[in-house]
């Protein structure tokens, strides 16, 4: 099998090998979980629980109207605490339910279950309208870091011919989906066959990185094996470079199917629809068990940590309570910086009492060494980030004109088509902050855009 | 050799006056038909070109004026005088209020929590954007000086204390930093106004957690509303308001507020008492 790739990208270092061979833990006896109540892309939600209210295990406990909305559920059973404002993890104070743990006690002897789930769906008896339904009612959305309703994906108002499964996991450090392929591929593929019988596709792809090679058998043997590919569903694994961002949904496109989503279109314009692997696993659990997207996995490594784990937590746990259950430790002398989510795109926060959220892919404690900072100096012209660029824009003439507020220009060389996936910042010789001044100009281009709408009207 | 010198003179000459006269017929032929009254305006425009007005500079608030698709008095650069003169131009009446710029917060290196070190972009955009808030408190200053970058009239300076301090004897009013801070801390006032107001934007329901991130933060303890003797203080949105329909500058509230948060306007913020030690640029 030869591995496909798209142009562009980086070779950060791997840094996978400190969690890639520990087996997923569980972690129990949750205390006490700090659920944020929005943890999608789109509309906020209400709580729909009070304080003071017992709430069983999977029970919905905050939801609104609206198509870009995803009901959020409790992850342990036990009374509601508080309803504040906490942290979150992409740095700002949203509403959240903190929920203490209780056992209910036993009524004549009989202790009542704490688990509220939904009962169990057959995908593929239901219909399409019945299927999207359960996956908004399990809460669950894209778990590789935008949280995007998967509700909304699987309802493409276009034709699809690929169900692409992201096992390409391209972040460096993070090792989450790479044990999950290995320790549930039959999960996995179950999942691409739920995704592609709602969505109507002919062919689903398992994408995997070279660096996780030897999860390919174990995926295949998982697709000889299954029932959906007895029963005729097309369903293989596709090898790919190891390469930076290899996972990131357009490029993962470009390099399997050798199209390109147009800019500022979306992967059904090319006819696919890509799945994170933890959502193919919420998915399947969402069906199988009636199970609402109540707790994920997430790798917990780098160079302060003294003891690598690939966990899966209650969402809304702190990382703090999963080191004082002794799954994982962190050297907090050596710890100079804290970030959830991957070292390329994650988001570096204060302090690691900060929940895990739906879209929590990992919690990574960097050393001295990892988390050294440069100077900004000024772009030497090397033309470095125009060949990194996985979307094949300029960064440094995007930077020039983003420096300038010259944002029609900005537009023009593509500002918006910006993944912001920071092989440019990673490459740049002179160390510029690229990325971070495009998530700016974008902001401020949208607020432009927004003002000229409105003058037009 | 005299002669080829005499000639280019004279070929020179008749060719300037050909030409000469042809541009002078066409200028008045082709003559553009333009409104006198947009040069009137952009005569009395201050001409420092600070958008403020939100229009492309005084040439672009002049023509906008002078086809009557904007009012008089947006010139906050020139103040009353500016919009009387414009006014009087376009015939209309002036009535407009001077104002000025006054940033609500207080929360300076000392008092302020800091979230952690920060290195990314330097303005106070990408900060919040990254960070959320360099300060633990999420609605305060960030301190980069983004205002102090689109103040045109050198009415702002970064004090060493890491807050923006405003010049009221150079500030227009032209809302440049109201508009450019990410926060939207910046107020505009006029510049008469007397009564009290609060220089904190903190909206955190909290109280222990207001106190935890800055010690000048309003706790929402409502002693002003209670205390004020005129019941003007109302709670809008967490923080308190002041109706200055009723405000008799009494002071009540600034002495009975625990964290100081309440400051009369006239005295504290724009008076004398206000004298910051200033960085030099």
């Amino acid at each position: 099998m030869t591995a496909k790739t798209f142009r562009g990208g980086a070779h950060p270092p791997e840094q996978k090998d400190r969690s890639s061979g520990l087996a997923v833990e569980r972690l129990r006896d949750v205390k006490q979980v700090v659920i944020p109540v929005n943890q999608h892309f789109g509309a906020p939600l209400q709580p729909l629980v009070k304080v003071g209210d017992y709430v069983k295990r999977g029970q919905k406990i905050a939801d609104a109207d609206g198509r870009m909305t995803v009901p959020v559920h409790a992850s342990l059973a036990g009374i509601v605490k508080k309803i504040e404002p906490r942290t979150q993890s992409n740095n700002l104070d949203g509403p959240c339910i903190i929920i203490e743990a209780k056992q209910p006690e036993p009524v004549d002897g009989v202790v009542e279950s704490t688990d509220d789930f939904m009962p169990p769906l057959d995908p593929f008896v239901c219909s399409k309208e019945e299927a999207l339904a359960r996956i908004r009612a399990a809460g669950i959305v894209g778990m590789g870091g935008a949280g995007f309703p998967t509700h909304v994906k699987l309802a493409p108002s276009k034709p699809i011919s690929y169900v692409i499964a992201n096992g390409a996991e391209c972040e460096p450090y993070l090792t989450i989906d790479e044990r999950t392929m290995i320790e549930r591929p039959e999960d996995v593929v179950e999942g691409v066959a739920i995704t592609m019988k709602i969505v109507n596709a002919p062919e689903g792809i398992i994408a995997v990185e070279e660096n996780k090679m030897h999860a390919i058998p174990l995926l295949e043997k998982a697709i000889a094996s299954s029932p959906r590919t007895r029963a005729g569903m097309k369903i293989r694994v596709q090898l790919l470079k190891t390469k930076y961002p290899q996972g990131g949904e357009k490029m993962l496109i470009t390099a399997i199917t050798g199209k390109e989503v147009p800019s500022g279109g979306l992967p059904m314009d090319v006819g696919c629809v890509v799945q994170n692997i933890g959502t193919l696993c919420a998915m399947v659990e969402a069906f199988r068990d009636g199970k609402p997207l109540i707790e994920r996995g997430l790798t917990i490594t780098g160079g302060a940590c003294t003891k690598p784990a690939n966990v899966i937590a209650p969402i809304g746990t702190p990382v703090a309570d999963i080191i004082a259950a002794g799954l994982t430790a962190v050297d907090d002398e050596a710890l100079r910086r804290i970030i959830y989510g991957g070292p390329m795109m994650g988001v570096a926060v204060p302090n690691y009492a900060i929940p895990v959220q739906k879209n929590t892919s990992g919690v990574l404690f960097m050393n001295e060494e990892e988390a050294v900072h440069y100077e900004e100096e000024t772009c030497i012209r090397c033309g470095r980030c125009m060949r990194a660029c996985p979307i094949r824009i300029s960064p440094a003439l995007l930077a020039v004109s983003v420096e300038t507020g010259d944002y029609k220009e900005a537009e023009k060389i593509g500002l918006l088509d910006c993944i912001e996936c920071g092989s440019c910042s990673f490459v740049c010789p002179a160390h510029r902050h690229l990325v971070q001044k495009f998530r700016v100009g974008k902001q401020i281009l949208r607020t432009i855009k927004q003002k000229e709408a409105q003058n037009a009207r | 050799m005299v002669t080829i010198v005499l000639i280019t003179i004279a070929f020179s000459a008749i060719l300037a006056f050909v030409l000469g006269t042809a541009l002078g017929f066409f200028r008045e032929k082709f003559k553009v038909e333009r409104d006198p009254k947009i040069d009137e305006v952009r005569e009395a425009l201050p001409g420092a070109n600070c958008g403020g007005c939100g229009f492309p500079g005084c040439d672009g608030y002049a023509e906008a004026v002078a086809t009557g698709r904007s009012p008089t008095t947006k010139c906050t650069a020139g103040g009353s005088a500016t919009a009387e003169a414009v006014s009087k131009i376009m015939g209309v009446d002036a009535a407009r209020e001077d104002v000025v710029s006054v940033l609500l917060c207080q929360g300076t290196k000392d008092v302020a929590v800091s979230k952690g070190e920060y290195v990314g972009v330097q303005t106070c955009r990408a900060a919040k954007l990254s960070t959320g808030s360099v300060k633990a408190c999420s609605w305060g200053c960030q301190g980069f000086g983004d205002c102090v970058n689109v103040c045109k009239f050198d009415a702002l300076a970064m004090g060493e204390d890491g807050l923006p301090h405003v010049n009221y004897d150079n500030c227009t009013g032209c809302g440049m930093c109201a508009e450019e801070c990410p926060q939207k801390l910046f107020v505009m006032v006029p510049r008469e106004k007397k009564g009290s107001i609060v220089l904190c934007s903190n909206r955190n329901v909290i109280k222990a957690n207001v106190l935890k991130t800055c010690k000048t933060g309003c706790i929402k303890c409502e002693i002003c509303v209670k205390s004020c003797p005129e019941k003007c203080i109302t709670m809008v949105n967490g923080i308190p308001v002041t109706d200055y329909s009723k405000c008799t500058s009494c002071g009540v509230c600034v002495q009975k507020c625990p964290t100081h948060a309440y400051k009369l306007l006239e005295v504290d913020v724009m008076g004398e008492k206000k004298k910051v030690p200033v960085l030099e640029a």
